[in-house]
């Protein structure tokens, strides 16, 4: 039987007052530390599929600019020729060049924990959390969110939305010179990465949200039962009938059109409507103008996007990481029901990148930065409100600063030790050798040069590293400049469905490099094709046409002569 | 007139109207009938032809246990793959439950009573959320959403046991909790049924225990509305007792291992298809998330849930999301949670309302306004609304509108639903798109004793529809006989990984069947070695062109009734 609604209590705040302030050398060790240890987790080699193509790019953009084509496969792309990272490989190629793909790692990985402290100092100031607290939601998030994260284009969009989450908190702290590193934040992160949409859609959201004006002009005079039952049900049929996606925006477009929330006190809307539309005009100021917008409609309305980017697929919850999302969106609104109080804005935010992570696994660093700043917030305040008073003056020793930086310092040498030798180029060797077909592509620089190969979409982004001028790879993971008829046909030859024999006479192809344990190897083997070499490394082959279909069962692909011999 | 005048005198005052009249009263009210529909909904949703590919072979299995006068088996007849596996058997009655009912009436008999059972699990929801809140919109909502919800798992399939069992027994235990009573005991005999047809049962022994937790743990920590301590401890004891009674069933105390067992095996999570996470780009699971996130918006909102719902609703979700056949459990436990934080909110919101009006009358009239936040916090929870409204019509005719649109929705759930359903017989179209129905009539008509390597979830119809000819099959649904090593060495066959056709051979088999169009079709179908013996759009036979003519297999065979119309119409949309 539904009993009453509780009576809410003064809050614990209320009896005990606010918290006492830390000392700010205490709380730059705690966040400190919490940086250097989310290092474990962003610091990541170069093993992500599209990484070795971008760095390929930087590398030919130092040489000689941005290239006019694509500049790497032997298929005709259907849409224009965009590089919407071309500064981001540059950069990377730079690096690289300087001190090696560790170097690479090291310093795309100082940035994705930058994105972490980032999200963890978008709190509110009135609210006063400790420190502590905003360094555990920190790592908390890190472990969740820093896997999706690499040497690449993730991180990048990390860090651009947690400095842009840290500016709305600024803005609404009563801020108004924050909004004003939008601009240049969005000059750059457009000429960085196309996922600068992202943050453009956070802050239209954010304006969509909050009522143009003090008063209750502009909201129609629906009652709140109407009102909340039109967004649900509308937002409900969005995602039932079309996409988690567009569940998300037919959740905020309603909630804004019904449900608009005011303006915190102190911060004004039209600074940030302001700065917001001059952060999306100066994103035009990139080399593909306003073609980038069409680059970013063309992948994301390719059908083929989840079938071929394990990104954007849903999350497999087998998996031990992944279970980590469950454990943040339980938290969440467990926060949120302690604390007795959330801010709608924080809640849509929250809910809305976790149904975008439900669909595509890739967004879970999205989800994560999200969360930070409020398990921040509405973690301390559950506790300070609901925890007994006896606990919280037993957890809450206050810890003074030389101890806690010494703690820091040791704490940050263990992460520094552990991650500063997966930096080195010798461990950099030893993981491009263990998980990119290295040796493989030694081989064929020395017997097929200039051949066209086909191999997985991942593989193909190593070869074109390799390759970079030879136009030998089929399909990488650009899925917006191939279009859907390359990718159909990449498929096809992945899955061996439709016409794929016809396909690889229609593509010249007669070389091939792919894994030992593939269905296409032994299939391609079925066919008559040989095995050159065997990549033991990575469990590679390469493989030949030619020769007669075989009479007896083939030779096993790892029994052939090695790639490196 | 005057009699007229009798009648009205005599008619009852509301309050002392038989419950009875005040149920028809509530049903014919259109709250009422908005639940009937939703009931009537859900019956759509879970009757539907045969969909579950290891239904076959357990129909096959009941009809052995029958003529085995209800031995165990032992060892499995169908594989040659894994015929000396000890077979635990721990659906062994709801086997021979379906095999009567096809002795009785065919696969249609069992269609209608599986969706019955499930059904009754759906009442049995209901009744628990009647228990929790009296809104019929909101537990007639909450049904829509709920059957929209488990779309992929509804069916006639074994596993709606579990989700029928387990309503039934979280109605009882919050029956017992909010009640007290006898209801506990029903609870043994319900487990000792339920442990002898389906291993799923373990779920039911894992909520009362981890409710009973959940209560002991929510009063200390203050969650609203515990149950009484003493109440929470009989529950655990009672988890005891449910769990000594589950053991009698034919397997003995090995019957709990084997359910974990299954749960803990690394194969067959990531092998199986039903085992895997939902796939939210497939529209038929958004609306689980839907329901998942529109519950805690609502919990949020609320601020009150009992620490049983807490976990409930926890850790079902966190199974359905590991699981896509766990979204069954998710409904069965979170569905009366998602109506009553409906009616709360509704109510709350209904309160507000009332508090502003009431806030503007004392603006109006100069009185002073109570605080309408606390008085709304502190009202009592608000009373149903009365039952005959100034202006609603007669209540005879209101009964009599409620009786027609029943009889139209029962009609149409007949006509269009039950009845199709029943009639589908397993060689029509609809079920060879599924099975392979022109395939296993094609072996047949051959050369008996073989030994076929099929598709996974083909299996099971392959052991029904081939016995009697001695023929034996390489895999079927009942993974945990078959094991992890045998699983992982199918994978590596379909996958054709190295050493594939040695592991073909090893085991002796003499025939592929396999679906059209799968990667390990195109691989046999470019191999020179492998020689293509049938074809249909859902099937192709292969075997080994040096076996072939010693096998003396059936020419492939004209098509003629339903597998003429396979062959003219294809698969349509029905998956393989």
């Amino acid at each position: 039987m539904t009993q009453a609604l509780p009576i809410a209590a003064p809050s614990r705040s209320e009896q005990l007052g606010s918290p006492p302030r830390g000392s700010p050398v205490t709380a730059a060790a705690w966040l400190g530390t919490a940086f250097c240890v989310s290092l474990l987790v962003t610091v990541q080699s170069l093993h992500h599929g599209d990484e070795w193509w971008h760095l390929a790019l930087g590398q030919l953009i130092l040489n000689g600019g941005i290239p006019a084509s694509e500049p790497f496969s032997f298929v005709a792309t259907q849409h224009p020729w965009v590089d919407p990272q071309w500064l981001l490989e540059g950069l990377l190629a730079l690096l690289v060049k300087a001190g090696g793909d560790g170097l690479a790692s090291l310093v795309l990985g100082l940035a994705g924990s930058l994105a972490l402290l980032l999200a963890a100092l978008a709190v509110p100031k009135a609210a006063r959390v400790p420190p502590g607290w905003r360094a555990a939601a920190m790592l908390l998030g890190g472990v969740t969110g820093g896997v999706a994260m690499g040497v690449g284009g993730q991180t990048i969009t990390a860090l651009g939305v947690a400095a842009t989450l840290l500016i709305l908190r600024r803005w609404r702290d009563g801020s108004r010179r924050a909004v004003w590193l939008l601009p240049p934040l969005y000059l750059l992160w457009a000429n960085l990465d196309p996922a600068f949409v992202a943050g453009l859609l956070i802050l239209a959201c954010t304006l969509l949200i909050h009522r143009a004006t003090g008063g209750r002009r502009g909201a129609p005079a629906w009652s709140p039962a109407t009102s909340l039952a039109v967004i649900g049900v509308g937002a409900a049929a969005a995602t039932v009938l079309g996409s988690l996606g567009l569940g998300v925006a037919a959740l905020v477009l309603l909630w804004a059109a019904f449900r608009p929330v005011p303006v915190e006190p102190g911060s004004r809307r039209r600074s940030l409507l302001l700065a917001s539309a001059l952060a999306a005009l100066v994103t035009l100021a990139n080399p593909a103008g306003p073609g980038l917008y069409g680059y970013v409609a063309e992948t994301l309305g390719n059908p083929m996007l989840s079938q071929l980017l394990a990104g954007w697929q849903s999350p497999n919850f087998h998996d031990m990481v992944t279970r980590l999302i469950e454990i943040v969106a339980g938290l969440l609104p467990l926060c949120w029901l302690l604390a007795r109080r959330v801010r709608v804005p924080d809640a849509l935010l929250a809910t809305a990148l976790f149904l975008v992570t439900l669909q595509a696994v890739g967004a879970v660093s999205l989800f994560a930065l999200a969360a930070i700043p409020q398990l921040a917030e509405y973690g301390w305040a559950a506790w300070h409100q609901r925890a007994p008073g006896g606990l919280q003056r037993r957890l809450g020793v206050r810890v003074a600063p030389p101890v806690a930086v010494a703690v820091a310092v040791a704490l940050s040498g263990v992460s520094l030790a552990v991650v500063v030798p997966r930096t080195s180029s010798a461990a950099a060797v030893r993981f491009e050798s263990a998980n990119e077909p290295r040796a493989a592509a030694a081989y064929v620089a020395l017997h097929f040069p200039g051949q066209r190969l086909l191999s997985s979409d991942s593989d193909a982004s190593y070869l074109a590293y390799r390759f970079p001028s030879q136009r030998v790879v089929f399909v990488y993971d650009e899925i917006g400049i191939f279009g859907t008829g390359p990718l159909t046909d990449y498929h096809n030859l992945a899955n061996l469905s439709g016409d794929w024999k016809g396909l690889l006479v229609t593509y010249h192809l007669n070389h091939a490099v792919l894994s030992a344990t593939s269905v296409d190897a032994a299939a391609l083997l079925e066919l008559g094709w040989t095995v050159d070499c065997y990549d033991a490394a990575s469990d590679r082959v390469v493989m030949s046409a030619g020769g007669g279909p075989p009479t007896a069962s083939p030779p096993a692909p790892r029994e052939a002569a090695s790639c490196s011999s | 007139m005057a009699a007229v005048e009798v009648s009205r005198r005599a008619r009852p005052q509301t309050g002392q109207r038989s419950p009875w009249r005040e149920r028809l009263d509530g049903l014919a009210s259109p709250s009422g009938m908005l639940l009937i529909a939703a009931l009537v909904v859900a019956a759509f949703a879970v009757t539907t032809t045969e969909r579950d590919p290891d239904f076959w072979w357990h129909l096959r299995t009941g009809q052995l246990l029958l003529a085995n006068h209800l031995q165990l088996l032992g060892t499995d007849p169908y594989t040659y793959s894994v015929p000396g596996h000890a077979w635990t058997m721990h659906e062994w009655l709801f086997e021979v439950c379906i095999a009567e009912l096809y002795s009785v009436g065919g696969i249609g008999a069992i269609v209608l009573v599986l969706s019955a059972l499930t059904w009754l699990g759906i009442l049995a929801m209901v009744g628990r959320t009647r228990l929790l809140t009296r809104s019929r919109v909101a537990i007639g909502l909450g049904i829509l959403v709920a059957v929209i919800a488990a779309d992929p798992i509804w069916g006639p399939r074994d596993q709606m046991i579990d989700f029928t069992f387990a309503c039934v027994v979280l109605l009882l235990v919050e029956r017992y909790l909010t009640g007290g009573g006898r209801w506990l005991w029903i609870l043994p005999p319900l487990f000792l049924l339920w442990s002898n047809l389906h291993g799923g049962f373990v779920i039911g022994l894992v909520f009362i225990a981890a409710i009973a937790a959940a209560e002991a743990l929510g009063a200390r920590l203050g969650l609203p509305e515990p149950a009484p301590l003493r109440r929470s401890g009989w529950l655990a004891l009672t988890t005891l007792g449910c769990g000594l009674m589950s053991m009698v069933n034919p397997n003995g105390p090995g019957i709990l291992i084997y359910a974990w067992a299954t749960v803990a095996s690394p194969a067959q999570q990531a092998l199986i298809l039903e085992w895997q996470s939902p796939n939210f780009q497939m529209e038929e699971v958004r609306a689980f998330a839907v329901m998942l996130v529109s519950l805690a918006g609502f919990i949020v909102v609320n601020r009150r849930l009992r620490a049983r719902d807490l976990v409930l609703v926890a850790g079902t979700a966190a199974l359905a999301l590991e699981s896509v056949r766990n979204i069954a459990l998710f409904v069965a436990a979170a569905t009366p949670v998602w109506s009553e934080q409906l009616a709360i909110l509704t109510s709350r919101l209904r309160e507000q309302r009332d508090g502003r009006r009431h806030r503007a009358l004392a603006a109006a009239t100069g009185e002073p306004a109570d605080d309408p936040e606390a008085t709304s916090r502190a009202a009592p929870p608000p009373a149903p609304p009365p039952p005959l409204r100034r202006g609603a019509p007669p209540f005879s005719f209101r009964v009599a509108v409620l009786g027609i649109v029943t009889v139209a929705l029962l009609g149409g759930y007949i006509g269009l639903r039950l009845a199709p359903s029943l009639a589908a017989a397993p060689g029509d179209l609809s079920y060879a798109r599924t099975y392979p129905v022109c395939a296993s009539q094609w072996l047949r008509s051959g050369p008996h004793g073989l030994r076929i390597f099929n598709q996974y979830g083909e299996g099971g119809y392959l052991a029904w529809s081939l016995a009697g000819t001695g023929d034996r099959i390489f895999v079927f649904g009942d993974a945990a006989l078959m094991g992890d090593s045998l699983l992982y060495t199918y994978a590596q066959v379909i996958g054709a990984e190295p050493g594939w056709q040695g592991e073909l051979e090893r085991y002796g088999t003499q025939v592929v069947l396999f679906d059209t169009g799968t990667p390990f079709d195109q691989v046999l179908r470019s191999s020179p070695r492998w020689v293509r013996v049938y074809h249909d759009p859902l099937s192709d036979a292969f075997v080994l062109r040096d076996q072939e003519a010693a096998l003396r297999l059936p020419p492939q065979p004209r098509p003629t009734g339903t597998c003429s119309l396979l062959a003219a119409q294809g698969l349509g949309t029905a998956s393989s």
